[in-house]
């Protein structure tokens, strides 16, 4: 069968038949992706765990399936309402959303997969299941217009520099995709940013037909020139996400109430609105949290304490908002939840294991630093609207450390009883 | 008579458990003296082919102190002395003969037990080669001897009359018929130390004589590996300073000591546990201490490649590997025999996983409450780098890090790890057993523990 033949090729690979040889990594990882290894304990304990690293992974990209499906869905109808179309079905919009998100999706995995395998073919090692997850979060952190090339440097630069020069799966300081994520914010930040506007021009062909070109982004401060430059309408645009709104320091403007003037609460928790792909709906990143709390994958406790400092640390401006403070202060703290990438990064991004602390009292702290941080560089920073993939990075420089002193403690507390 | 609880660890329900059965197994013609298993024993042999030796009588000495002794299983003459890979003495094979004399060591009435002094019991163990079937904790060695420990104090013993750990004995069939000895081998190990404690499983109904006897002594633990681990039982009764040492000693030795002070000679029967997916019958056997592996296992398929049969003796977690040619030693009890599992499942990590070994909720097999798991000896994945999921730290009985520990093992660091209590691992194998990424932590730890002792 193809799997026999698959373990002929590993066999050779392994015995370091040229070229084949140089597959080697990439084979060996197709194989035991396809069937378990034949591996058998070689001491006590002779049995072990099902558990291993590849079901732990796709526990977490099913827990990441619900943003996936509701963020093509939102893709598709975000294409559709700004070209004015309000009746499409759902399977025009899912349609619609997949040939944009899912081209980026399979990118994601081909790219990061293609670096992953060169890395453990030099260093004679497995290529490592982390992938899988970081592969999944990666398209659902950039925004659906993003161009290709764009894309591919982005994961690139999150696999080698966030993940492998560090020496791989379990030995990353910060979380691949977050790398990847602020790689592209802080290299294109024009085209990042919830001020951009995303057009689809049409192009006029010989017959005088029209016919939509590609997605193309505009600085804010040229759409009004562009559009006037063109013959036609475009195709499709899509305006300022939620943060971009709520965070504007206009003298005169209220931003809150311009906010809940375009979208309403529910609006936010459902992610009915434009965002980067999956961190729109706060509603699937809970769905997902169900899932990965229920299997036991990822902490409660640091996701809790995410939600907790989020909601202190806006508390505090919201109480000391007044006149005198800019407007973004009197948005109610619980709003904060809604917008933005707070519940995905809280739930997916801040729990990776590896970035994170080890212990449970210090995983509480860290989200709780998290949370507040995040909302305090979108509250007070005018130039970060959005602060969550700022503020992980930012705590996984301090994860160690919050684990050095809270074990430190226990430690110490242990060896005084005996 | 308390109920211990402790943190971590886990019921297993694995298949291949011995039925609770009895079948008295005819002595073989050939039984040996193996020192396998008894941590650093070095044996001198003081007999050659040809002697004439009585059960009881002393056939090796332990080379760093000649007190020390392990004594003939049978009566006969020495048939061969059989060495294994680097002159490690496999055993030494007594042919027996009819009549099977045994040396007398004098028997001894319950009231005079009662009176003798430790050291007079440490005296008639040694003599008997009963001293190395005993344990002790931290370090799983034979226990020091009055004699040798200098700063090292004696904190207690521990007895363990309950089995927990996966393809091992069933106590009640221990003790059935064993009362009067079992009681009489609690009063010798008494002697030894005022703090005998005897752990029985949660729910026990303990025979009548021995509560009546040892009611203050008695404890019960919680039905969960690795409740017989006596390093877990100390830990939550007692916990150890520095310089303390515990003793203990299995339900099986506790009778072996108490028959020799009842009735002045060495016991030789022996219960086994054949167990295991590749056992024709899982089931007890009434055997002789020394009978070879194989012995037992005529009851077994008839698969002896290696490649695809695994033999096991003691328990799946903590038990080595043995072969069928082997000859079973004074702390063996029970034997294991596994098939090989290499099956390569197509894609096994995307499957619902209803019949799916794990302490975690990964597969729906954790919705299932009656399930016994199959024993494979499969390692489920290949070996990665740590990934911090916190699984061993929560199964670990003994409130550890375990893989903090590995981590200052692999790397060398002595004072990280004697900073993270390396010397509370009781070895039960249970981090090992669920880290996702394969990694072997408790040989690390072990490692680590050596490493310790050699520089320290």
């Amino acid at each position: 069968m193809v799997f026999r033949l698959l373990d002929k090729l590993v066999r050779q690979a392994e015995e370091g038949k040229s070229p084949l040889k140089y597959q080697r990594a990439g084979l060996a990882a197709l194989s035991t992706f396809f069937r378990r290894p034949a591996d058998v304990t070689k001491q006590a304990p002779h049995i072990r765990d099902a558990t291993d690293l590849k079901r732990f992974m796709l526990l977490v990209v099913a827990a990441l399936l619900p943003c996936l499906l509701f963020g093509i869905w939102n893709t598709g109808r975000g294409a559709y309402l700004s070209i004015g179309q309000t009746d499409f079905t759902f399977f025009d919009a899912f349609l619609e959303g997949s040939l944009h998100v899912l081209p980026l999706v399979l990118l994601s995995y081909a790219v990061g997969g293609f670096c992953e395998m060169i890395f453990a073919q030099l260093r004679n090692h497995e290529i490592a299941e982390g992938f899988l997850v970081t592969g999944m979060l990666y398209p659902l952190v950039c925004p659906a217009t993003i161009p290709w090339w764009m894309f591919t440097l982005g994961i690139i630069f999150g696999v080698v520099i966030g993940k492998e020069v560090f020496g791989g799966t379990g030995q990353n300081v910060f979380n691949p995709a977050l790398v990847a994520r602020a790689f592209l914010f802080f290299a294109y930040p024009a085209q990042m940013s919830g001020e951009v506007w995303v057009v689809k021009p049409y192009d006029k062909l010989a017959d005088g037909t029209l016919t939509p070109a590609l997605w193309t982004t505009i600085p804010a401060d040229q759409i009004g020139q562009f559009i006037a430059g063109q013959t036609h309408a475009p195709d499709a645009y899509s305006g300022a996400t939620a943060l971009a709104i709520v965070t504007e320091n206009a003298p005169g403007l209220d931003s809150v109430a311009a906010l809940f003037s375009v979208f309403s609460s529910w609006d936010m928790f459902v992610g009915l609105m434009p965002g980067s792909i999956g961190e729109v709906s706060t509603l699937m990143c809970l769905i997902g949290a169900f899932i990965l709390v229920v299997t036991g994958i990822g902490s409660w406790r640091t996701m809790v304490g995410v939600f907790a400092g989020g909601l202190v640390m806006a508390s505090l401006f919201y109480f000391s908002s007044s006149d005198q403070t800019p407007t973004v202060f009197a948005l109610a703290p619980h709003e904060h939840l809604l917008m933005g990438g707070f519940a995905f990064g809280a739930i997916f991004m801040a729990t990776d294991p590896v970035s994170s602390p080890l212990h449970n009292t210090s995983r509480l702290i860290y989200g709780f630093l998290i949370g507040a941080l995040c909302i305090l560089i979108r509250t007070i920073n005018p130039a970060f609207p959005e602060g969550m993939m700022l503020s992980i990075l930012f705590m996984n420089i301090f994860a160690a450390l919050i684990d050095h002193y809270v074990i430190r403690a226990k430690t110490k507390r242990r060896a005084g009883r005996v | 008579m308390t109920l211990v609880r402790f943190q971590g660890g886990h019921r297993f329900r694995v298949k291949g458990e011995p039925a609770k059965v009895v079948e008295t197994l005819e002595a073989p013609e050939l039984l040996a003296l193996s020192p396998a298993g008894i941590k650093d024993f070095k044996p001198r042999i003081v007999v050659k082919v040809g002697d004439k030796v009585q059960i009881g009588q002393e056939i090796a000495h332990h080379k760093k102190n000649d007190v020390i002794k392990l004594t003939s299983p049978a009566g006969g003459v020495v048939e061969e002395i059989r060495y294994g890979r680097r002159r490690v003495l496999k055993g030494v094979v007594i042919k027996r003969d009819a009549e099977e004399s045994a040396v007398d060591f004098g028997a001894c009435q319950t009231d005079a037990l009662g009176k003798l002094s430790a050291s007079e019991i440490e005296t008639r163990l040694l003599e008997s080669g009963l001293w190395p079937q005993l344990t002790s904790f931290p370090g799983s060695s034979m226990p020091l001897l009055e004699s040798e420990r200098g700063e090292k104090l004696l904190a207690g013993i521990y007895v363990s009359a309950l089995f927990t750990e996966s393809h091992t004995l069933e106590t009640s069939l221990v003790l059935d018929n064993n009362t009067e000895n079992f009681t009489a081998g609690l009063l010798a190990l008494s002697r030894l130390h005022p703090n005998l404690k005897i752990f029985f499983k949660q729910g026990m109904s303990v025979p009548e004589q021995i509560r009546s006897a040892f009611k203050d002594n008695i404890c019960f633990i919680e039905d969960k590996y690795p409740a017989e681990n006596i390093g877990v039982q100390a830990f939550y009764t007692k916990r150890l300073k520095k310089n303390e040492f515990i003793v203990g000693a299995s339900a099986q030795t506790v009778i072996d000591i108490g028959y020799l002070f009842r009735k002045g000679r060495v016991r030789t029967e022996r219960l086994y546990a054949v167990c295991g997916n590749a056992a024709q019958k899982p089931m007890h056997f009434r055997g002789r201490k020394g009978m070879a592996v194989s012995d037992l296992t005529q009851i077994f398929s008839e698969q002896v490649d290696g490649s695809q049969i695994r033999f096991i003796s003691g328990g799946l977690f903590t038990g080595k590997r043995v072969s069928a040619e082997d000859f079973l030693g004074s702390l063996d009890e029970s034997v294991s025999v596994l098939a090989e599992d290499r099956h390569r499942i197509p894609f096994v990590f995307f499957r619902p996983g209803l019949n799916r070994l794990s302490l975690s909720r990964a597969w729906f097999s954790a919705l299932r409450t009656d399930m016994e798991a199959e024993s494979s000896t499969s390692n489920n994945g290949e070996e990665r780098a740590c990934i911090q999921c916190r699984a061993c730290i929560d199964v670990c009985p003994v409130d550890l890090i375990p893989n903090l520990i590995m981590k200052a093992s692999v790397t060398g660091e002595i004072e990280a790890m004697e900073a993270l209590s390396i010397h509370d691992c009781v070895d039960c194998g249970l981090c090992t057993f669920v880290c996702p990424s394969k990694i072997e932590l408790g040989r690390d730890i072990l490692d680590g523990k050596s490493l310790i002792e050699k520089e320290g």
